[in-house]
């Protein structure tokens, strides 16, 4: 069966190969390897393969309105930190897509998002080992200008087989500017969308009746005029029970998202909010981890790219939670006081999430729960963040980004421990680029991340310092030195003593290679989706990367 | 006209593609945990990988008990303490992890994928063994209905085990027999949600293997051939406490075709 669908894929190759027009064939690939050493000062361990790997690679061929593709993946075996379920080798990407007369028909895999991804989204994630890619037909019309309806009929991908679930989805959406041709040049432009998703999976429960049609729609808008921007999304889940014979929560799922935001140059405001309660929704009655998402409301909160910064990363609690954010860019303009020769960038972050009125929606045999709508005072928080960002220009070689942050973090909810405790921590970055001269820049970092010591907060592992320098020659050499280091801590009564993580790495790269060669000792840290966690064991050893493309 | 083909479509796949269960109808009239007893039934063994500082296992231990109850003596249940979360740190200073049970978190590649999970009967092996705690009850009627295979007798007695055991059709494959102790009872710490339970109650946790992880290789007859191991509990072990396990799997699959067990008293 597969080996004909492969088979199917090669005839654009073989009959078009006489043509003066062959198609474009396109393709990019990505290997990492890691050795593992014994190490005692960070309790790493040595692992029996010695050598792990992840890579990938993806063909595509083109020809006209005709494109299909196929991607191999190798996880010989699974790097530590992500799925052990990878473990393997094969193709569990492959498609072909081909565009007639408007129609637009894809068979086999496909990545696909409804609205904001509120009620469906299918991604990938190489990096946080997250592959939710669909298996099916999927179909794309326009039945009149300004009017998209896309249509799927599938299943999901799980690392090397497929979800039981059977996936069906709409979507439409109408853009009021594309369909009438007065408004075409109007400054308001206006766009509705509204879709529909609904899964199938079997019911043997023994003492519940579990529905096994589990239905989520959703509806949107996306309004803008001039200078200021509107977004806009709800969604409703029907019933949803996790299974088992315990307990069930057939309470229904909803979510409304809305961002307003205000530009001109030099100034950017953005005012963000989100409720969601119960609206886990997989291609499998209470799935966990990252299995079988079917939807992504992403996180309400500034994710940090710096290391110390994103050290205690929040993500959204799909079970249910309140969040708002908001933001202010500003620009200090050249030549002004504060702008100075270069001008100034400023960015002013605040978000606050906190769980929904005494817990979210709760709907069982003997009883119920319906959170208030609007919530805060008094009710627990997930996560504070207020961060300040500052980039200046210094002079034509130097330029700097300064960065504070000041975090509540609960551990308990996003890491599912029992603490009792939040984190308070506080993070000073500066960023120094230094172009020493043409093709030579020397960039470093220094952060520190301190955690309140008071009795109202859970230090965990106490206080950290960051320090990296990377010389840059372009276009084809880097050099890197990192030392990560924690001063020591006591927890649960045990005393650790104070560790240096250093790494080292260098890469090259000519014309679409690169090559990266590290070494180095790397943190632990827990991973948890949804209440289910998995260790990320702490590593010393060798890093190989190479990414290649045509 | 064709808007108005989507429109109907849409209204149909609207329509057929959703079912609302009301309060009233959550709950089954009468469960179906009922089985013919005259005969031999296959009983299951439900493994279930845990760790007291994981915070969900409760749960997952929780649904073992409701499972055992809604299908009185047909379940036999085992916790096998693994991984990170039942490594002993900080206060939590007792080890409930077993070579045995290490061996078989290895094998069958258990807290990797995250506890609380689980085993019936080890169905499913390799790809699709491990399963959600939500997942167990929904197999169990399935198997239960399964003609028997095996017939397994347990007794004990100046801590010997003895077990008996015939087939009942003819099997295909080597066959193998466990034999391992669990206790009930066991009051110590456990993370459950977000709160610490001091005097939390551990029952069906493995204490040990009698004849190894993946037991001796036997043959069996259309009549009862019996099979005799000694056994001495630890000192912190309480004997009335505790109960013998015994099960045999087809080793070509891994799947447990029947499992006994007895409680041991003073």
């Amino acid at each position: 069966m597969k080996a004909t669908f492969y088979l199917l894929l090669l005839i654009p190759f073989l009959s078009f190969s006489q043509d003066n027009n062959q198609g474009v064939i396109q393709g990019d690939f990505n290997f990492t390897a890691q050795t593992y050493y014994e190490d005692s000062t960070i309790n790493a361990s040595l692992v029996d393969e010695f050598m792990l790997m992840n890579g990938y690679a993806n063909i595509l061929y083109s020809k006209g309105n005709f494109i299909a593709g196929v991607r191999y993946e190798s996880y010989m075996n699974t790097l530590q930190g992500f799925d052990t379920r990878y473990n393997g080798h094969g193709i569990p990407y492959r498609f072909a897509q081909y565009n007639v007369h408007g129609l637009d028909i894809t068979v086999g895999n496909f990545y696909e998002q409804f609205g904001s991804g509120i009620i469906f989204r299918s991604y990938e994630e190489k990096n946080l080992g997250i592959d939710n890619v669909m298996d099916g037909i999927r179909l794309k019309y326009s039945p009149l200008q300004g009017l998209t309806l896309k249509g799927f009929v599938a299943k999901q991908r799980l690392y090397w087989e497929h979800g039981p679930g059977i996936i069906r989805g709409i979507d439409g959406e109408f853009n009021l500017n594309e369909a009438f041709t007065s408004l075409e040049n109007s400054k308001t432009r206006a766009i509705f969308g509204g879709s529909f998703v609904s899964r199938f999976q079997e019911d043997n429960n023994p003492v519940y009746n579990l529905p096994e049609n589990v239905a989520a729609y959703a509806v949107r808008t996306s309004l803008s005029r001039g200078k200021i921007a509107f977004n806009s999304e709800y969604a409703y889940k029907y019933n949803d029970p996790a299974g088992g014979i315990t307990f069930n929560n057939y309470a229904p799922g909803m979510a409304l998202t809305s961002n307003l935001s205000y530009s001109q140059r030099g100034l950017g405001i953005l005012l963000e909010a989100h409720r969601v309660d119960n609206m886990d929704y997989r291609s499998k009655r209470g799935a966990s981890l990252n299995d079988l998402t079917l939807n992504y409301i992403p996180a309400i909160s500034k994710q940090h790219v710096y290391t110390l910064a994103a050290f205690y990363p929040f993500a959204t609690q799909p079970l249910g939670e309140l969040g708002f954010q908001g933001q202010i860019n500003y620009t200090f303009k050249k030549k002004s006081k504060i702008g100075g020769k270069y001008g100034t960038q400023l960015t002013l972050n605040y978000s606050r999430i906190n769980a929904l009125n005494r817990g979210s929606s709760l709907l069982t045999e003997s009883g119920s729960h319906t959170p208030m709508f609007f919530s805060i005072q008094g009710e627990e928080l997930f996560f504070r963040d207020f961060n300040v960002d500052i980039k200046k220009k210094l002079n034509k070689n130097v330029k700097i980004n300064v960065n504070y942050l000041d975090i509540i973090y609960n551990k308990d909810i996003i890491e599912g421990k029992s603490n009792g405790k939040d984190i308070h921590a506080r993070i000073g970055i500066l960023e120094v680029n230094y172009k020493l001269k043409p093709k030579h820049t020397i960039r470093s970092e220094f952060q520190y991340l301190s955690v309140d010591k008071s009795d109202k907060y859970y230090q965990d592992q106490g206080d950290w310092l960051m320090g990296l320098v990377e010389y840059t020659i372009s276009p084809h050499w880097f050099f890197a030195f990192m030392d990560q280091y924690n001063g020591g801590y006591t927890s649960e009564e045990k005393t650790y003593d104070a560790v240096h993580y250093l790494n080292i790495s260098c890469g090259y790269s000519k014309g679409t290679n690169r090559f990266e060669l590290g070494y180095g000792k790397k943190r632990e840290g827990i991973f948890c989706v949804g209440g289910v966690c998995r260790n990320v064991p702490s590593s010393n050893g060798f890093t190989l990367s190479i990414t290649s493309s045509f | 006209m064709k808007s108005t083909f989507f429109t109907l479509f849409t209204a149909v796949l609207f329509i057929t593609s959703c079912d609302k269960i009301e309060k009233e109808d959550f709950l089954q009239g009468d469960s179906s945990g009922t089985v013919d007893t005259t005969t031999i039934v296959k009983k299951v063994l439900i493994e279930d990988f845990t760790g007291y500082k994981c915070n969900n296992c409760p749960q997952a231990a929780a649904e073992l008990h409701a499972i055992e109850s809604l299908f009185e003596s047909k379940i036999v249940g085992i916790g096998i303490h693994v991984g990170f979360f039942a490594t002993p740190s900080g206060n939590f200073t007792t080890d409930f992890r077993t070579e045995s049970g290490n061996e078989l978190d290895q094998v069958f590649d258990a807290s990797n994928n995250g506890l609380p999970i689980g085993m019936v009967n080890r169905k499913g092996y390799p790809s699709a063994v491990l399963s959600q705690y939500t997942e167990w009850a929904s197999m169990i009627p399935d198997i239960l209905n399964e003609p028997a295979t095996v017939a397994l007798k347990l007794s004990e007695s100046n801590n010997q085990i003895t077990v008996e055991a015939k087939k009942l059709t003819e099997i295909s494959g080597n066959l193998k027999l466990v034999v391992c102790i669990t206790e009930d009872n066991i009051i110590y710490k456990q993370v459950d949600g977000s709160t610490l339970i001091e005097d939390y109650e551990h029952d069906h946790v493995l204490r040990t293997h009698l004849n190894g992880t993946w037991g001796s290789e036997i043959t069996l007859d259309n009549d009862y051939t019996s099979f005799n191991y000694d056994f001495s509990l630890e000192n912190d072990w309480v004997r009335s406490n505790c109960n013998v396990i015994a099960y045999v799997y087809n080793d070509s699959n891994k799947e447990v075709l029947q499992v006994e067990k007895i409680h041991l008293i003073d």
